[in-house]
C-alpha cells in the first residue's frame, strides 16, 4: 500500500514536472532539448536526447545529458528564405490577367556532429543532417538522416 | 493487483491532466467573452479594439498634456479625474520598414513564418512583455505612484499581471532570471519617459505578428504624451541574437479612451482560441498534451 502510494506520488510529480518543464520557447528555432531516437530500421532505434543554445553567432550543445554528455562538435541551422506570394489579379485595360502565386515558405535545415565513444574504446563520428518540420511551433520536430562512417539510418527529435 | 496500480496510475494521471488543463482552459461561463483573443491583428493608428465600456465614436477635443505637481506629464489616468486607458498601440513594430530590418537570416524565415502559423502564445494566455502590452484587447493602463518612484503597466487583456518600470534612478541586477516582463528601469528626459527592459525571456511575442526576439534583447521605449488623448510611442530594438544591428520603430500613437474603469480579465475563461492552446491545428502535434 504505501509502496503503491509512493509510486502514485512519483507519477504525480513526473507529470507535473513534464508540464512545468515545457515551456515555450520562441527564440531561435534550435534553442532547447530535443528529445527522440535514431536507428538503422524502424525497430532498431536508440533514444538521443540533444540540448542546443544559440548564442547570436554560433550553436553550441551537448549530446545525451548527464554523466556520459558528449559536446557537440558543430551545429548549424541553415535557413533557406521563401519567397512571397501574389494575389491573383483581374484583366484590366491592355493588362492580361495574372494568376495567384502561392508563397513558398522557407526552409530550415539542421547539421549538427557529435564524437562519441564506443565500446571498443574508440571514437566514432555521427554526422545528422535534418529538417525543422514545423519551425514556429513550441513542439516543433527535427527529422533527417545520420550516417558513422559507412552506417546510416535516420533520426527524429522532438523539442520539449 | 499489478493491473489494479495502472487502473490508478491512469486515473490519477488523466487527473493530473485535467487539473491542469483546466488550469489552462477555464471553464468559467460568465466571464465576458474576450473578442479580442482572435483577429488581433488590426492596423497602426486604429483606435482601440474591442474596447469595453469605453466609449466609441469621435474622440473628445484634446485637452494639453496633464502635468503632475512637479511638471512631468502624467503618462497614464490623471488623480482626481475618471481613470482611462490607452488603445491602439503597435500590432506589428516593423511597419512601413520591414525590408530595413537587419534581421539575421533565421529570424527573417521565423518572421515569414509566423506570418503563415500564428501560434501566438498571447493566445494562450501566456504574460507578453514590452510593446506587446500595447495591443492587447481593451487597452493598456498606466498607473502612475511619482510617491513610490514607480510606474505599473497593465494590459488589460492579458493574463492578470503587470509590468514595474523602476523610476528611482536603480540599475539593471546583475544576472537576471529572464522573465515575460524583463526588468524595466525609466527616466525623463524632457516631456518623454523613456523606458530601457532587459531580461526578457523567449516565450512571448514582442508584437502580435511575431517579430523574434532572444532573450539578448534589450528594448528601449519612449513615451510622449503630446496631448490628453495621444501617446506617442517608439522602440529601439538591439537584439545581436535576432538581428544585425539596432533598429528603431517608426512613431506610433495610442489613443486615450477615457472614463473607464479597468474590470476583471480572466484570459483562459471562454477562450475563443483553445485550439491554440490544446493544438488542434494540423501543424500543431496532437499527441501532446500541452502546446508549450
Amino acid at each position: 500500500m504505501r509502496l503503491k502510494s509512493v509510486r502514485l506520488l512519483s507519477l504525480f510529480t513526473a507529470v507535473l514536472a513534464v508540464t512545468i518543464v515545457a515551456g515555450a520557447q520562441e527564440g531561435h528555432p534550435l534553442t532547447g532539448t530535443w528529445y527522440g531516437d535514431f536507428g538503422m530500421t524502424p525497430a532498431q532505434r536508440n533514444d538521443l536526447t540533444v540540448v542546443m543554445k544559440w548564442d547570436g553567432a554560433l550553436t553550441t550543445g551537448i549530446v545525451n545529458p548527464g554523466p556520459n554528455a558528449v559536446p557537440l562538435k558543430t551545429a548549424r541551422l541553415d535557413v533557406k528564405l521563401g519567397t512571397p506570394g501574389r494575389q491573383a489579379v483581374a484583366a484590366q485595360g491592355g493588362n492580361p490577367a495574372q494568376p495567384a502565386v502561392p508563397p513558398t515558405p522557407s526552409t530550415f535545415l539542421v547539421h549538427f556532429e557529435v564524437d562519441a565513444k564506443n565500446k571498443a574504446g574508440g571514437m566514432d563520428h555521427f554526422i545528422f543532417d535534418g529538417k525543422i518540420e514545423n519551425p514556429v511551433a513550441g513542439n516543433r520536430t527535427i527529422v533527417g538522416t545520420w550516417m558513422c562512417g559507412n552506417t546510416k539510418g535516420d533520426f527524429r527529435l522532438r523539442r520539449l | 493487483m499489478r493491473i489494479h496500480t495502472n487502473n490508478n496510475a491512469f486515473v490519477l494521471t488523466a487527473a493530473c491532466v485535467l487539473i491542469l488543463t483546466s488550469g489552462i482552459v477555464g471553464l468559467g461561463q460568465d466571464a465576458p467573452a474576450p473578442a479580442g483573443q482572435q483577429g488581433q491583428q488590426g492596423q497602426q493608428g486604429q483606435r482601440g479594439q474591442g474596447q469595453r465600456g469605453g466609449q466609441r465614436g469621435p474622440a473628445a477635443p484634446a485637452a494639453p498634456t496633464p502635468r503632475r505637481p512637479d511638471g512631468k506629464p502624467w503618462i497614464g489616468s490623471v488623480p482626481g479625474q475618471q481613470p482611462g486607458r490607452w488603445n491602439g498601440g503597435p500590432t506589428t513594430l516593423p511597419l512601413n520598414m520591414l525590408d530595413k530590418i537587419p534581421f539575421q537570416p533565421w529570424a527573417r524565415a521565423v518572421y515569414d513564418q509566423r506570418q503563415i502559423d500564428q501560434f501566438e502564445p498571447h493566445t494562450r494566455c501566456k504574460a507578453s512583455g514590452v510593446s506587446r502590452q500595447f495591443s492587447t484587447p481593451y487597452g493598456t493602463e498606466f498607473v502612475d505612484v511619482p510617491d513610490l518612484q514607480r510606474i505599473y503597466i497593465m494590459d488589460m487583456g492579458g493574463p492578470n499581471s503587470y509590468r514595474i518600470i523602476y523610476m528611482d534612478g536603480r540599475s539593471h541586477p546583475a544576472n537576471l532570471t529572464p522573465t515575460n516582463y524583463g526588468h524595466s528601469i525609466g527616466h525623463w528626459e524632457g516631456d518623454t519617459l523613456v523606458v530601457e527592459t532587459i531580461g526578457l525571456n523567449e516565450k512571448f511575442w514582442i508584437d502580435t505578428r511575431g517579430t523574434p526576439h532572444t532573450e539578448k534583447l534589450k528594448f528601449t521605449e519612449r513615451f510622449t504624451r503630446t496631448d490628453m488623448n495621444t501617446l506617442q510611442y517608439q522602440a529601439t530594438i538591439e537584439d545581436p541574437g535576432a538581428y544585425t544591428a539596432p533598429w528603431t520603430t517608426t512613431v506610433f500613437s495610442m489613443r486615450w479612451a477615457p472614463n473607464v474603469d479597468p474590470f476583471e480579465y480572466v484570459c483562459q475563461d471562454n477562450n475563443h482560441g483553445p485550439e491554440l492552446m490544446l493544438g488542434s491545428q494540423s501543424e500543431i502535434d496532437n499527441t501532446k498534451f500541452f502546446v508549450p
